[in-house]
């Protein structure tokens, strides 16, 4: 034990008890003195509004940093407030928040009285300021802001136009957090929600760039909670419309709900519609694609064309070229023209060539992976009218049309011999048909793709004749199997074939002459070594493509047989009994004139080419230009 | 080469022959008498006689110091039952020489045998034969009938006499039918010739045995023969060999092209040591040969197989398909340049003045050029030249159009070649550029690994300039316009727009100065090796300096020939025909001297103009 010091701990807790205690009693004195005053001195007096806000400091440090004790204070100032006439009340607010080593804790004592009280915007505009520190820090101040704004959506409304918060970053940062609380009130009024796009606007307007992109990603406005009247909605999109660029996308889901929706008026769908129509664009992103596409979906069977300006389809065609990937929006698409396809061909026909005249590519690709408009192509096989639909669209005047056309008669597998007829090529079709026939590398339907042309052909136009032979005829050489073979039984019924094969069958006996010529008999030095590396070098290639793409390397060892032409597995314990080897092998026919003579065939392809851009040129009114071939 | 052929090689090279083969102090002397023993050997005869001791390697028999008693040969009969005795003289048998050069006295000891010794037992009759390899008069020929006669019909009491004269042409018939083999040559290339016989008849024409084994001993072989001073016999000998060669090949349609590689390499050895003799005998023997063995034989060939050519894409062979195109070109430019040097070989004959010979001779040109367009017109591969070397054979086609004033054609032809150089710049595959170190085995490396084996690859181009060049044969518009458009597309890659075509590399055309002695180089296949392999022209693309002064394309190439020409000078000695230099460059892929053109392009050109 330590001597010196008598005192013993309890001795000095006792002491400071008795203390806190006399404290105490001092304060509740107090508080019953001001709540006696209140009770009986209607309003109180000036003189107590002077000593309130030591009191309830008082009150607020011995109750400690307790939310109740807070709010019990708040309630305390309100009833007090509410007893006091308007100018008290700002000075008496002002004076509680005077104190700014206690700013914090008193900023909590207001907040019922700013949210309850009618105050005067250009006070509370600038009690704002005054309670905010400068550079603006404190959460609790921007709590009681947008409680404020919440409660009092009219009131926070003209405190957002106090041009005083213009001066300071506080200050705009107090508007943006009132107008930015409005996005989540719900059931505003309409002039309100007006007054808001207003105000909006208006700060838009005043806002550099940044602060603009800043400030606008947290003011979207409550463009539908709000807009039932359709005089709000063209507000609303008028709104829109003044935004920047980038914040225009809250268009996109208000025009998308609108038109997706199934309640809202026929008319609204229209301004609706519109919007989207004038703002989709390749470049949007996905979800608004999504958006356009979808509200097209909805809409387009109880909207005619007339009523709204323009066909809906322009939507599909605004959002292309979609990207492969875009499996989403690649449904939509798909839905919208399955639709069409089953309740209105015409329109079927019409969109799908409308999308493919100038993104054709997209559609194109999308055919070739056949997914996801699987269900489409199944859907086009069964319509009677797929043949002559494709045969016009193969020698349409459009590139996209054409290669559309073209793919569209490769994967909706039309043979030679059912293959449809169209109408009779004018010479300027037969032309386009042909370049592009020639430039399209669609071997598996070469020969139905003749036919098909074949049984469009003028026959009173030698010239036309001709040049389909000509055409024909290196088809044949190029592909004895996949043309020559499927063209020599169509030759009763298409009299044309009927030179093309015997030219083509003697070219043939020609060439089977000369197989063991001398002429060509040697071999290449140098040649077979050469071969035999290409072999091992693509063998190596394939193998390290399919280990990669092969899900089996994932999930199994790789064994290499040495010897034997069967093969057992030890596994577990056990050897398996012996299994036969399994192969699988694939061929294809390969274009002979391509691998013989590549620079012809570059030359047809660049010729067509350049016949089709001449054609385009043309049609887009530039001035012609002279080819390189 | 025909039967006609064979004899009379036959005919020079038995007639070149001496009496006795041996080692002289003046070197080796080549004799008839081994001809003989091998047709005796041949005809199923033992020897029982010989002048000389056997051949060992790479020896010559050495003469027996013995008495020969007139007899040179003598042979056992198959059944042993005839004594067979040669009497061999490399003398003419004329009246003179019939008893100057002892005819007589030796067919008469050859007459007496002593058929008492016990090796004559069986024998039943002696025929005595003279045989000789130079030519006889009829005063000869009485001289030894009158001899002959005087000798009886019998030896000793029992066995009969007789008496044969195999002249020259009897000698001919008796080999021809007996001894066309490698036993017909000296022993001491007995032993190759045999090996190149079975090698022919066991390689494929272009196989690696082909190349790596035939080849070289087929060049040994003949280079063997040719060594030292160039005698005619020795031409005769290289000729008389080819036959014998050619009896064994592969019994396969190859063996048909190869034959006539075969023969390329014979008559480039056989021109090769042309140029080393001043003997007039020799070039007339050696030109004899070329016409009558490597062009009969070309002739002969095409005149087979030429409707093949007219067939499209009958030089397509069946190899894996990214090969093709390659392996086409391969054979359409071997069949090219064949054309082209028969073209050019019958164009550069020096003809008697006789109309009825021009006319002929015109025919047969035109025929052959006939082959040229058809094969060009029906294979592409003819169209793609693959390696720089390959100018030459452009070339050869160029000479012949040129020389039929076929100018419409020409023009034709060289803007389809150039069209289709663009293409394949343009299509950007491993044929888009021209190795220009020649090798195929660049270009399948190309293929098979889809880049440039070397960063250099393709990046220089003789034939272009060549074609740059050759333009200047067309009539002037054409020339210009052909200019432009090689110059701006395919050169500097330049579309009609003045944008970018995007060709995946930059070439450069590049001229080249041969050096002085550049035809011995070539002849021997040995300009890559040479220390001097002339001087690299370097043209910049022909494009203009920035402060150089606007002048046209053609004056620019024009310049540039003209000071490239100036600079170099170079001459053709004349040794040689041009068609044999050609064949030289293609055999030895060997640039062939711009001069060959620009002789019947710049100097006309410039002597019409002063005209």
């Amino acid at each position: 034990m330590r001597g010196g010091d008598q005192r013993t701990p309890i001795a000095a807790l006792e002491k400071e008890s008795k203390a806190w205690e006399a404290e105490v009693d001092a304060i509740v004195g107090d508080a019953q003195l001001l709540s006696r005053t209140i009770e009986s001195e209607l309003p109180p007096s000036v003189a107590l509004d002077a000593e309130l806000p030591d009191l309830l400091s008082r009150l607020q440090d011995l109750a400690g940093h307790f939310r109740q004790t807070k709010r019990l204070i708040g309630a305390l100032l309100h009833t007090y407030l509410e007893c006091i006439p308007t100018p008290r009340r700002e000075s008496l607010l002002a004076a509680v928040t005077s104190d700014r080593t206690k700013r914090f804790r008193r900023v909590s004592w207001v907040q019922p009285s700013i949210c309850g009280l009618d105050l005067a915007p250009a006070f509370l505009a600038r009690w704002f300021l005054s309670v905010l520190p400068a550079d603006g820090a404190g959460t609790e101040f921007w709590g009681v802001i947008e409680g404020f704004a919440l409660a009092k959506p009219a009131a926070a409304l003209d405190v957002a136009c106090d041009p005083v918060l213009i001066e300071t970053d506080v200050g705009r940062s107090v508007r943006v957090t009132i107008l930015g609380a409005l996005r989540y009130r719900t059931g505003l009024p309409s002039d309100l929600v007006r007054r808001l796009n207003a105000i909006l606007e208006a700060l838009s307007r005043h806002l550099d760039p940044l602060e603009r992109r800043d400030s606008l990603r947290t003011l979207k406005p409550p463009l539908w909670r709000g807009a039932v009247p359709t005089a709000d909605v063209l507000a609303a999109f008028a709104y829109v419309e003044k935004l920047p660029a980038a914040e225009r996308l809250v268009g996109f889901e208000f025009a998308g709900s609108l038109g997706a929706s199934d309640t809202v008026a026929l008319d609204q769908k229209v301004i609706a519609l519109r919007w989207l129509k004038d703002h989709v664009h390749a470049t949007c992103g996905l979800r608004q694609k999504i958006t356009a596409v979808h509200a097209l979906w909805r809409s387009w069977k109880i909207i005619d064309p007339a009523t709204l300006g323009f066909d809906p389809i322009e939507l599909v065609v605004a959002v292309q070229p979609v990207d492969n990937d875009d499996a989403e929006l690649w449904d939509a698409i798909e839905h919208v023209l399955h639709e069409a396809l089953e309740a209105a061909p015409d329109r079927f026909r019409q969109w799908l060539t409308a999308i493919a005249r100038d993104h054709g590519k997209a559609v194109r690709k999308a055919l070739e992976r056949q997914a996801p408009l699987t269900g489409l192509l199944v859907g086009l096989s069964h319509v009677e009218w797929k043949g002559e639909f494709v045969s016009t669209l193969m020698a349409s005047a459009h590139s996209g049309e054409r290669r559309l056309g073209f793919q569209l008669f490769e994967a909706l597998g039309l043979a030679p011999t059912s293959a449809p007829a169209g109408a009779v090529f004018t010479p300027q079709e037969f032309k386009i048909w042909r370049a592009e026939f020639q430039i399209a590398r669609a071997y598996e339907s070469v020969a139905a793709q003749l036919a098909t042309a074949a049984r469009r052909l003028d026959l009173q136009s030698h010239g036309m004749v001709t040049a389909f032979q000509e055409e024909a005829l290196y088809h044949c050489k190029n592909l004895p199997g996949l043309c020559l073979d499927k063209l020599r039984p169509l030759a009763d019924e298409l009299a044309m074939l009927k030179p093309v094969i015997f030219a083509a069958d003697a070219y043939f006996e020609k060439l089977h002459g000369v197989t063991k010529s001398p002429l060509k008999a040697q071999q290449i030095p140098g040649l077979a070594r050469a071969m035999f590396r290409k072999v091992r070098a693509e063998r190596r290639r394939l193998d390290q493509m399919v280990e990669k793409q092969s899900i089996l390397s994932f999930l199994a060892t790789k064994s290499y047989l040495l010897y034997g032409s069967r093969y057992s597995n030890w596994m577990g314990g056990k050897l398996s009994g012996p299994s036969d080897l399994q192969a699988t092998s694939s061929s294809f026919e390969i274009p002979r004139l391509e691998t013989i003579d590549p620079e012809t065939t570059f030359r047809r392809r660049l010729n067509a080419l350049a016949f089709l851009q001449e054609l385009k040129r043309r049609d887009d009114g530039a001035p012609q230009k002279e080819t390189e071939a | 080469m025909t039967p006609e052929t064979i004899k009379t090689f036959l005919r020079r090279y038995l007639g070149s022959l001496a009496e006795e083969t041996q080692e002289t102090a003046n070197g080796r002397r080549f004799g008839f008498d081994y001809v003989i023993e091998q047709l005796g050997g041949a005809l199923g005869w033992s020897l029982l006689r010989s002048p000389s001791h056997p051949a060992s390697g790479d020896r010559l028999p050495r003469p027996k110091k013995e008495a020969e008693h007139g007899v040179d040969y003598a042979f056992f009969s198959a059944d042993s039952t005839e004594l067979l005795v040669f009497v061999l003289k490399d003398e003419a048998l004329t009246y003179k020489n019939f008893t100057a050069e002892r005819f007589d006295t030796d067919l008469r000891r050859a007459a007496s045998h002593d058929l008492t010794l016990p090796e004559f037992q069986r024998i039943k009759s002696v025929r005595v034969i003279l045989a000789y390899n130079q030519s006889e008069e009829e005063e000869g020929v009485e001289e030894f009938n009158r001899l002959t006669k005087s000798l009886g019909t019998k030896v000793g009491d029992t066995a009969g006499l007789a008496f044969e004269r195999w002249n020259l042409e009897r000698l001919i018939e008796k080999v021809e039918a007996h001894l066309l083999s490698p036993a017909l040559l000296p022993p001491n290339f007995f032993r190759s010739l045999t090996y190149l016989c079975w090698q022919v008849g066991d390689f494929s024409h272009g196989s690696t045995q082909w190349e790596e084994v035939l080849l070289p001993d087929w060049k040994e072989f003949f280079d063997s023969i040719l060594a030292g001073e160039v005698t005619v016999r020795s031409v005769w000998m290289t000729a008389i060999a080819l036959p014998i060669i050619r009896q064994h090949g592969k019994k396969e349609p190859a063996f048909e092209t190869g034959w006539l590689e075969l023969l390329e390499w014979a008559m480039l050895a056989l021109w090769k040591a042309e140029r080393r003799t001043k003997s007039s005998e020799v070039k007339r023997a050696v030109f004899t040969v070329w016409l009558d063995t490597y062009l009969q034989d070309l002739e002969r060939f095409y005149n087979e197989h030429a409707d093949g050519l007219a067939i499209e894409h009958s030089l397509v062979p069946r190899v894996e398909p990214s090969f093709q195109a390659v392996a086409e070109s391969y054979l359409a430019f071997w069949h090219l340049g064949r054309l082209g040097v028969l073209w050019i070989a019958y164009a550069e004959l020096d003809l008697p003045d006789k109309p009825e010979l021009k006319r002929a001779l015109a025919e047969r040109l035109g025929q052959y050029a006939g082959w040229m367009v058809n094969l060009v017109q029906t294979s592409p591969g003819a169209m793609r030249p693959v390696l720089d070397v390959h100018h030459v054979e452009l070339f050869l086609f160029w000479h012949a159009l040129v020389r039929l004033r076929e100018t419409e054609f020409l023009a034709q032809w060289m803007n389809d070649l150039y069209e289709r150089l663009l293409l394949r710049r343009r299509d950007g595959g491993p044929l888009r550029l021209i190795a220009s170190d020649n090798s195929w085995e660049s270009i399948f490396e190309f293929i098979t690994e889809g880049e440039p084996p070397t960063e250099g690859f393709g990046r220089s181009s003789y034939l272009l300039l060549m074609l740059f060049e050759l333009s200047f044969s067309l009539p002037e518009k054409n020339r210009d316009e052909l200019l432009e458009s090689m110059h701006d597309h395919l050169v500097l890659g330049r579309a009609g727009d003045g944008s970018s075509l995007e060709l995946k590399e930059r070439i450069e055309m590049a001229g080249w100065a041969p050096p002085d002695n550049w035809e011995d180089l070539v002849m021997a296949g040995r300009l890559e090796q040479a220390k001097d392999r002339g001087v690299a022209l370097m043209t910049s693309n022909f494009t203009l300096s920035p402060n150089e002064a606007e002048t046209p394309l053609a004056d620019r190439v024009r310049s540039y020939v003209a000071q490239s020409r100036q600079n170099h000078p170079f001459k053709l000695s004349g040794k040689s025909p041009l068609s044999v230099l050609a064949l030289a460059c293609i055999k030895n892929e060997s640039p062939l001297p711009s001069e060959f053109w620009r002789r019947l392009i710049f100097e006309s050109t410039e002597t019409r103009e002063d005209s």
